[in-house]
């Protein structure tokens, strides 16, 4: 009875396919497209009793984010790409539901969660217990690099290999895949948090300045480089210096954040590099043919479909959004469940 | 535009730059083949369109061409056909695998689901109006005879006819023929038309068919049945509490009352009726309902 009553309501219900991004959080609903893109952030007020209470969510909180009094935190509670605060993530995902879910309280969505490939039984737990305690009738999961080469409308049910780069916030996907499944799958735990975290500290040593995230983060969206450039960019950034204490501003070049990312980039061709090693030789051959495909935040640092290709001499594709590609994808995989069973994972 | 077109143009901007295959191949990476389909417009020698489009891309880059422009184009005419193909491949797998939630078995739930809301909706809405008029009107109502509802106006008329709008005032009252004085006319006609006509316009305020001359002392009303015939009858009396009588073959029966009172005849044409001595004439066969209302 109670699975009747749920289907009938569940006509009513529009689906949600949800990026549980480290750094951005993508929400598609079903038949209506990408509806909110909004920052994993969640701000927490401390009141007088110890308790917690959620402040804001999203791109509000993110402009609190380092600039918060003692009683208030901002919290991100994504990190490397699983959940690493569970209540303050259901506080989080409960908002964003019912942001794009609006007044439909009775009806409780089916939720198709993104997660990064190989992530443990315990935090694939974690993801499937906050949706559900969130709001959610049913939660599927979907490896990222999948949800990636399906939003980039890859023939992926063709026995041909297709090879998948998703660079996120926290960390970096790389996936070779064909028929549906994933034949090798990589998963970096590096991305753009760790790039702005990188910078920041390249200025800590360089300029004895501290620059908070956000300015790191708008560094690296503006000037940042994985390749040299035809030209040379400058930014000027805020910071308090070190020595004297007091709020000053400091001229930086992309050549100089090149530098400070080589790390992280470096780690990423060379997880490329590795899943390139492991793929098995038909399949590399067709790679070969058709090269790589670059999705997610990171694909849009400027210069690394170049260094990507100067790495491995293989063509570089990035997709025409790569922000939404794995939001997209999840998004298909859930208007087709039946078509993409096999995709979910348990 | 379609690949032969951007394939043309961007092998003449290659010719004109005098670079060679290799050198576009150095430079992106993409394989002989690919570059040599791109340029030839071959669609079959052709990856998906997807990377078809980022070669594309790239090449156009190299030559220095707006290469978002060129690439959007070619999706623009490139990709559909093959996303057509790809969602014929998928209805094919999605039909044998799932007869539960296709899109039709979905609007289907939807439409049985929004079906039955409109069934329970209209099933309150009558309920409670039915209720409603029974609790409002029910003594109002019923009193008012079969026929005096077809010949002249019910009782559930008067209460919006003097304001009522000229086409049904004038279907009504066909005497009242010109409509635009109606509204001004009509409040000031509507009570001597009532006194003229008797038409019962409240139940409080019965009037009946037949002239009767208006009394104020109380009336006595006798029923004496036709020899032959048979009658049953009702009557309401001051009390407002209803009687039952039969009557046969010569038998009469007797009502009295204060003020008002209504007799239902069952067998209108088989009855003698008087009233305070005086006989009421009744144009009605045998057989017909009829009800009298007596002031």
């Amino acid at each position: 009875m109670a699975k009747i009553f749920d289907r009938v309501l569940g006509s009513f219900s529009s689906d949600l396919a949800i990026d549980l991004g480290t750094a951005n959080t993508l929400v598609y609903v079903k038949g209506k497209g990408v509806m909110l893109s909004e920052p994993s952030v969640v701000a927490v007020k401390k009141d007088a009793r110890g308790g917690n209470k959620v402040l804001s969510v999203g791109l509000e909180a993110k402009k609190m984010l380092g600039r918060t009094p003692g009683n208030i935190v901002a919290i991100r509670p994504m990190k490397d790409g699983v959940i690493a605060d569970f209540e303050v993530t259901e506080a989080m995902l409960r908002h964003f539901i019912t942001k794009v879910h609006n007044s439909r309280k009775l009806v409780r969505p089916r939720i198709m969660i993104c997660v990064p490939t190989g992530i443990t039984q315990v935090e694939k737990r974690a993801v499937k217990e906050s949706a559900q305690s969130a709001g959610a009738r049913e939660v599927y999961l979907i490896e990222e690099p999948m949800a990636a080469a399906i939003g980039a409308n890859l023939p992926i049910t063709e026995p041909t290999s297709n090879m998948v780069v998703d660079i996120g916030g926290g960390t970096t996907e790389i996936a070779v895949i064909s028929l549906s499944g994933i034949v090798y799958a990589k998963s970096v735990r590096v991305g753009g948090d760790k790039m702005d975290e990188a910078i920041m500290q390249y200025v800590k040593r360089k300029y004895n300045m501290l620059i908070g995230e956000s300015t790191s983060e708008e560094v690296k969206i503006k000037i940042g480089s994985a390749y040299p450039l035809e030209m040379d960019e400058t930014i000027e950034v805020k910071g308090r210096d070190l020595v004297t204490g007091i709020p000053q501003n400091k001229t930086i070049s992309s050549e100089e954040v090149r530098a400070a990312i080589s790390e992280q980039v470096d780690s990423i061709v060379q997880g490329v590099r590795i899943a390139l090693e492991q793929t098995p030789p038909e399949l590399a051959a067709d790679i070969v043919d058709r090269g790589i495909v670059l999705t997610g935040g990171g694909a849009l640092l400027k210069g690394l479909d170049e260094l990507l290709k100067q790495e491995t001499q293989l063509p570089i594709t990035v997709v025409d959004d790569p922000l939404t590609a794995v939001v997209v994808g999840s998004g298909k995989a859930l208007d087709n469940v039946d078509l993409y069973k096999d995709v979910t994972i348990d | 535009m379609t690949l032969q077109e951007i394939g043309c143009l961007l092998r003449e901007e290659r010719e004109r730059q005098g670079k060679s295959i290799e050198e576009i191949m150095d430079a992106t990476c993409i394989s002989r083949r690919n570059i040599a389909a791109i340029e030839a417009g071959d669609e079959k020698d052709l990856p998906h369109p997807v990377y078809a489009k980022g070669f594309v891309r790239s090449y156009s880059r190299v030559l220095g061409l707006d290469a978002d422009e060129l690439a959007n184009r070619l999706a623009a005419t490139y990709t559909s056909e093959e996303d057509e193909d790809d969602d014929s491949f998928a209805c094919r797998q999605a039909k044998p695998l799932s007869p539960v939630s296709s899109g039709a078995r979905k609007s289907s739930w939807l439409v049985i689901a929004a079906i039955i809301v409109l069934l329970v909706l209209l099933g309150w809405l009558v309920w409670s109006m039915g209720l409603g008029t029974k609790t409002e009107t029910g003594q109002a109502v019923e009193p008012v005879p079969a026929e005096a509802q077809a010949v002249s106006t019910p009782s559930a008329v008067p209460a919006p006819e003097p304001a009522s709008p000229a086409e049904e005032a004038l279907a009504v009252e066909p005497e009242f023929s010109v409509p635009a004085a109606n509204a001004t006319q009509e409040p000031l006609a509507f009570p001597e038309e009532q006194g003229e006509e008797a038409v019962p316009s409240e139940a409080q305020n019965p009037a009946a068919e037949a002239p009767v001359e208006p009394a104020t002392e109380p009336g006595r009303v006798r029923v004496v049945a036709k020899a032959g015939e048979q009658c049953w009858m009702q009557a309401q009396l001051d009390d407002g509490q209803i009687r039952e009588a039969f009557i046969r073959d010569g038998q009469s029966v007797t009502f009295s009352f204060e003020e008002h009172g209504w007799v239902r005849l069952g067998n209108a044409g088989g009855v003698h009726v008087t009233f305070n001595g005086a006989p009421v004439p009744i144009d009605a066969g045998e057989g017909q309902v009829k009800t009298l209302h007596f002031p």
